[in-house]
């Protein structure tokens, strides 16, 4: 999203202690965050807690904020940092929290974009999902995150860059192990 | 890249759509020619294909304004907790953002104030000869008094009396809030007193005559914003209505409405804001009367917003 003065105005407000304004900011960002947060951990409770640190990280921050970067790419900045290391931290924990309950969560809805789903697709597709999560959680963190950014949230990898704080090579390294992991673990799924 | 070397990666980023022009041909016109390449490039397909499938989770609309009601919650807290720290800690904060070389310099400055306020404050003290009589006629004659004895000696074979005193200034103004001496004392006292009823007399001070000094302004928004007594931060309120009403002021009512922990002094606040332009406030009303925590402030937050609308409605027509 480019930062229009209406925008700027609003982060200038903000960061003058106005919560008014910064509600305003959460509203313009956080269902992107949310879903971000929800691609990256696979689970309503977590993608809530992420949310809620991310956005009182950044009012924290605002006052540092210097208009030097558009301030989505500011945001999400702190988003994808924070997403990776509580991926880091799960992992470390073992703490696999993936309830599949989580999906039939009445506040969260499950969509396939684009086409039209008999309620049998659904059940086949939850399932497909249910493999795709167990494999993209296996990946290392970054690699995660990059895969999900990529493929899931259509990011371009020089946006992944700025984004992660690295070079696009870098990124382009992630993508493609991970991908290759996701191939290996999904093969039976891909090839039936 | 090195095409047949790197086809692996090649074929990725074509599905994604990452290579350049160039390259986007150079891969055309390979695979074009070559079965093997061809055969990567649909396995990848048959990957991307899967993962199309997997559901996209949307939160609901109920799911985020529930998140949105939890972090308003968490900001007005974290908000609190922002106006409860002491000015040490919004310093020392301050300090370490800003690096070690602020820390230092600022420790000179501050060695430097405090050097110069010793050799103003004390050049007169020290020891002194005089007599008994004498003692007495300072102590009373001028507009000073003994704040701290350091020592006395006395040495019996002469009767001399040696003593080391600190005194302090004794100062009376009198005048009205036009008088600048007057205002910064007034602002400095409610600032920096660390006794609430000497910042809320001079709180009620500051509002005497509708004048208005920015200085002064600052400190009375200092004190309905920041103060930690609720009786202060109401008066400064009640002041700050009396005077007339700045951008800087008003933007300052409209964080007190939004965010101060006294139903009484967000009330206040409501009330100067009911008398300034609509236009501005009209959100914030709005904003008060979903989310207030008090059911008074909320329907006195829905009266106003009804009020605005009704003379939109008369002007309109």
């Amino acid at each position: 999203m480019r930062m229009n003065s209406e925008e700027t105005a609003i982060i200038k407000e903000a960061q003058r202690g106005n919560l008014l304004a910064f509600e305003t900011l959460v509203k313009r960002y956080d269902r992107h965050v949310m879903q971000l947060a929800y691609s990256m951990v696979g689970n309503a409770e977590d993608a809530e807690d992420i949310y809620q640190e991310v956005f009182v990280r950044v009012y924290r921050s605002l006052a540092r904020f210097q208009f030097k970067s558009e301030f989505s790419t500011w945001l999400y900045r702190v988003v994808v940092n924070y997403c990776i290391n509580f991926q880091k931290k799960k992992q470390r924990t073992r703490m696999y929290s993936i309830d599949k309950n989580d999906y039939e969560d009445q506040h969260w809805k499950m969509t396939l974009p684009g086409k039209e789903k008999n309620p049998e697709d659904n059940t086949i597709n939850l399932e497909l999902s249910h493999e795709i999560e167990a494999a993209m959680d296996q990946l290392p963190a970054k690699q995660k995150m990059v895969f999900v950014l990529r493929h899931f949230h259509g990011h371009k990898l020089r946006e992944i860059a700025a984004l992660m704080g690295c070079t696009e090579g870098t990124v382009k390294s992630y993508l493609f192990r991970a991908t290759q992991k996701m191939q290996m673990l999904l093969k039976e799924y891909s090839t039936s | 890249m090195n095409l047949p070397k790197d086809l692996d990666r090649y074929v990725l980023l074509y599905l994604y759509d990452e290579l350049d022009h160039e390259e986007k041909e150079a891969f055309e016109a390979h695979i074009a020619n070559d079965e093997g390449s061809r055969q990567k490039l649909e396995e990848m397909r048959a990957l991307h294909k899967l993962l199309d499938r997997k559901l996209v989770f949307e939160p609901s609309i109920q799911a985020l304004s529930q998140a949105r009601a939890n972090l308003r919650e968490r900001l007005r807290d974290e908000r609190r907790k922002k106006l409860k720290e002491s000015w040490w800690q919004k310093l020392d904060a301050h300090w370490a953002f800003r690096g070690r070389v602020f820390q230092m310099a600022g420790a000179v400055v501050l060695l430097l104030i405090g050097f110069l306020i010793g050799r103003f404050s004390f050049s007169d003290t020290g020891y002194r000869n005089i007599s008994s009589g004498g003692f007495v006629a300072v102590a009373l004659d001028a507009p000073s008094f003994i704040a701290s004895i350091d020592m006395i000696q006395y040495e019996p074979e002469t009767g001399a009396v040696t003593v080391h005193y600190k005194r302090v200034q004794d100062v009376s103004l009198q005048g009205d809030i036009e008088d600048e001496g007057i205002r910064r004392v007034l602002s400095h006292t409610i600032r920096t007193d660390h006794h609430p009823g000497r910042r809320l007399a001079a709180v009620k001070a500051s509002g005497g005559r509708r004048f208005r000094d920015a200085e002064l302004e600052d400190a009375l928004i200092f004190a309905m914003e920041r103060d930690e007594v609720d009786g202060v931060r109401l008066r400064a309120a009640k002041t700050l209505k009396g005077l007339p009403i700045s951008e800087k002021v008003k933007a300052a009512f409209i964080r007190v409405l939004l965010s101060d922990t006294n139903p009484a002094i967000r009330m206040e606040a409501l009330n100067t804001l009911s008398k300034v332009d609509e236009q501005d406030v009209y959100p914030v009303f709005q904003d008060a009367s979903r989310d207030d925590d008090n059911e008074f402030v909320r329907l006195q937050a829905a009266r106003a917003l009804q009020r605005i609308e009704r003379v939109d409605a008369v002007e309109s027509r």
